[in-house]
């Protein structure tokens, strides 16, 4: 009788050789052209498909079944944990985040062969040994390294458990959609690599990789605003970002990806920066291996140290290879890749998008050596150095603003044409602004000389997206006399690609706001109050009530009752305690007491840090967090924008061939 | 042309007279910022500031004792890694191998800036009219007019 542990095993060894059989397949299949072994080859890969996804089930059966003979079953769940927990445990791990990441990857895969199956069919071959050789190696891992379905000699009445930490709703989405944008970076890579392959470096993969990346795009900006959010909500250091390395190596790849999707532009309307664009999309995939690598090897000490592993040496192989015959397959293919113009103008368009380029590769480069920094210095001086928040705020702060403000210049510039008095004049209202906006600081009582800098440019941003659109609209009102309730809407979805990226600067924005507030302007105290006595926090009155305990047999809590408010009134009630989980004493769980304080949008953030059960006193630390709430709100307008863009075109749905023919034109038409 | 000069010139005044005046701080408020630059050494890569542990409790109080006993900033992280060694500092020293890593991203910098001003000032290989492949329309994209031009909304 077949168990669940050995459906799993038997589904992932026959995923690991169809998807063999895939890779060898099409490398002949691209060889020969032999059309038949082509798509026994993408079938194949399909099959790996299913056979992982009933491998990812039997997983989770065992989960919610509660099989404890199962060693990550035993480990990652308990049976106090309940059963919609118990699933996410599945990425809780090392085996199990594999066999996730093999998955999606499958998935994703499948989907891709058979898009480009249908519109770019030469770039479809060899796409499937690529994406099945790096499938190959996850599933090799899977199988022979690291197996989720390892049992146990004796089956155990209740597993460990996972660290409560983890327990928490945003350890239901964040991990699995990082994981998800790593793994999505596979597919850019792969054609590119199939461009090179087949020596078509033009517009056509540009072109077939856009929404693969935005898509990989998308799932990291929303696995990292969603880590923020619940470091913030759950860890309670007061924060949402720590320059940690775990999530440095997930910024690295948005970084990449963010300057993909800008600098493809120039090269789909000018036919420039070829060989730059396929060096992004490649670096993209590997960055994205190498953040795998550091999550599951413990090379790097973080917070994240979850899941540590041996795997660590295989993905090392696995990177350089990738690396060294890129680079070689790039230097091959060097003559396809020169560009077909030139610059004409250093203030033009696609100008500003190298500039856009220049800085986020910088910033990514930064971040890598400061993540790599520690393992050098271990190498050449026997000591680890530590990099911390300091060095990573005073490098890639200026260039954050720097970036920040070539957002509102880029898109008032004109592609192939230097800045003309006309254009300059565009520039006049957003330098009002922020003029404006300094002085309004200054006068409210504002001294950082670097958070007005910075504050002016968000306003200068802002205002020279919203302009530009302002224009747009009043054009089309001058063109079609529409009412302007009609024309906003009209502009606005007549070019998504180019609003709604306005959508997603203006989203830049917001979050660029509530990140200088909170990092500028944020006030901390601790204090110990018995109850019913109050102190101030920057200008916060903290009463605190009473203690209040709780809890079950599995869980104890307990929270202080705290009021907060500015103007002597008696203030929203909130509260802040602990959780202490049984087998897990040493390490019990903040729950942090969060006050959105309108109008001025401070968060008062209150965390238990110590108590007195005699007494019924409690110590608090107290951080007021000012803007913060502008982040959460800035990533809910960034997807508004992101959906925008990546919405399909209704009109263009009927056949592939009308929305080849439809994209094209287009894209001669705006290319914006 | 002139308002926009003016602007600008304004807009740099305000820059440099808000950058002039400095707040005084308490001490709390000048611990929290030491605290920031110093590594716990009992946690994995959290500064004393965001520490809960009681070590990180107690070096936060020698901080502000410090303070209080007149030591600036400096002499403070000095004292702490000599207590604890280099490692302790969130923020490598500007010195020897710490170096190393403040120079890294301004080489990366200047390397970029070299390789954008190569590419911005090449010039065609032939003399001629340099449109490429694609036949560009205006310079513009689609705004307002051109959406109206092509019928509104898709």
């Amino acid at each position: 009788m077949l168990d669940l542990g050995d459906i799993g095993r038997i589904a992932v060894a026959l995923a690991l050789g169809l998807t063999a059989y895939a890779v060898v397949a099409s490398l002949i299949a691209t060889r020969t052209a032999a059309h038949e072994l082509a798509v026994s080859a993408r079938n194949a890969m399909a099959g790996s498909a299913v056979l992982t996804t009933i491998a990812v089930a039997t997983l989770a059966a065992a989960f919610v079944s509660r099989d404890f003979s199962i060693r990550f079953v035993a480990e990652s769940s308990n049976r106090a944990m309940p059963p919609g927990l118990t699933i996410s445990a599945l990425w809780g791990g090392q085996a199990g985040s594999l066999l996730y990441w093999s998955w999606i990857l499958a998935i994703l895969s499948c989907a891709a062969i058979f898009r480009l199956w249908s519109r770019h069919r030469e770039l479809a071959v060899p796409v499937v040994w690529i994406l099945g050789t790096v499938l190959s190696v996850f599933l090799g891992l899977v199988v022979f390294a690291s197996s989720p379905f390892e049992e146990l000699a004796v089956t155990l009445p209740d597993g460990r458990g996972l660290n409560p930490l983890l327990w928490d709703s945003g350890m239901q989405i964040h991990p699995p959609l990082l994981l998800a944008g790593f793994v999505s970076f596979s597919i850019p890579f792969a054609i590119a690599i199939a461009a090179l392959v087949t020596g078509r470096t033009g517009r056509e993969w540009i072109r077939a990789a856009r929404g693969w990346m935005l898509l990989a795009w998308i799932l990291q900006s929303a696995g990292l605003l969603l880590g923020a959010w619940w470091a913030y909500r759950v860890l309670g250091w007061g924060g949402y970002w720590g320059w940690d390395p775990v999530e440095n190596v997930a910024l690295i790849p948005w970084l990449i990806a963010t300057a993909y999707l800008h600098s493809t532009m120039v090269q789909e309307r000018r036919g420039m920066l070829k060989l730059w664009n396929v060096s992004l999309a490649i670096s993209a995939f590997i960055l994205a291996i190498f953040g795998t690598f550091v999550v599951r090897s413990g090379v790097l000490t973080s917070v994240h140290s979850f899941a540590t592993s041996n795997i660590g040496p295989f993905l090392f192989v696995f990177l350089g290879l990738t690396l060294l015959g890129s680079v070689a397959l790039i230097l091959y293919r060097l003559p396809l890749l020169r560009s077909n113009t030139t610059f004409e103008a250093v203030t033009s368009r696609e100008a500003g998008f190298l500039f856009n380029n220049l800085l986020l590769v910088t910033i990514a480069a930064a971040t890598f050596w400061g993540t790599m920094f520690p393992l050098v210095s271990e190498i050449f001086r026997g000591t680890k150095m530590a990099v911390g928040a300091p060095f990573y705020e005073q490098v890639n702060g200026p260039l954050m603003l720097a970036l920040l403000a070539l957002t509102g210049v880029g898109p008032l510039l004109l592609w192939r044409r230097g800045a003309s008095s006309r254009v300059l004049k565009r520039f006049l209202w957003p330098l009002l602004i922020a003029v404006l906006v300094s002085v309004a600081l200054i006068l409210l009582g504002m001294r950082t000389g670097l958070a007005v800098l910075a504050f002016a440019a968000c306003g200068f941003t802002a205002a020279a997206v919203m302009f530009d659109y302002g224009r747009g609209v009043s054009g089309y009102k001058r063109h079609t006399r529409e009412s302007i309730s009609k024309a906003w809407r009209a502009v606005l979805l007549g070019n998504r690609r180019r609003y709604g990226g306005y959508v997603v600067h203006l989203g830049i924005v917001l979050l660029g706001v509530g990140i200088i507030g909170s990092s500028f302007f944020s006030v901390e105290g601790s204090v110990s109050l018995l109850p019913g006595q109050s102190a101030n926090v920057g200008g916060y009155d903290i009463s605190f009530e009473r203690l209040v305990f709780g809890g079950s047999s599995s869980v104890g809590t307990v929270d202080a009752l705290v009021r907060a408010s500015r103007d002597g009134s008696a203030g929203s009630a909130f509260e802040a305690g602990r959780r202490i989980h049984r087998g897990w004493e040493s390490q019990p769980v903040s729950s942090v007491g969060i006050l959105t304080a309108l109008p001025r949008l401070d968060d008062v953030y209150v965390l238990l840090s110590g108590w007195d059960e005699e007494s019924g006193g409690a110590t608090l630390r107290v951080i007021i967090n000012p803007l913060v709430v502008l982040i959460w709100f800035g990533g809910v307008v960034y997807f508004i924008g992101f959906a925008l863009v990546a919405w399909p075109t209704t009109a263009a749905r009927p056949a592939a061939t009308a929305t080849y023919a439809a994209e094209v034109r287009d894209a001669v038409r705006t290319g914006a | 042309m002139k308002a926009l000069a003016a602007s600008v010139g304004f807009f740099v005044i305000f820059l440099v007279s808000a950058g002039a005046a400095a707040a005084q701080e308490s001490y709390e408020e000048q611990m929290w910022v030491i605290a920031d630059q110093i590594a716990c050494p009992v946690c994995e890569g959290q500064s004393i500031k965001d520490s809960n542990a009681d070590l990180a409790r107690q070096m936060r109080e020698l901080i502000t004792e410090k303070l209080r006993a007149g030591d600036d900033a400096d002499s403070i992280r000095g004292f702490f890694a000599d207590r604890y060694g280099e490692g302790v500092l969130m923020d490598p020293p500007k010195q020897g191998f710490g170096l190393g890593i403040w120079i890294g991203p301004l080489i990366f910098f200047v390397v970029g800036v070299a390789l954008v001003t190569t590419v911005l000032r090449r010039r065609p290989d032939r003399p001629g009219p340099s449109t490429g492949s694609v036949r560009v329309v205006d310079g513009e994209g689609a705004g307002g007019e051109e959406v109206a031009r092509r019928g509104g909304a898709e």
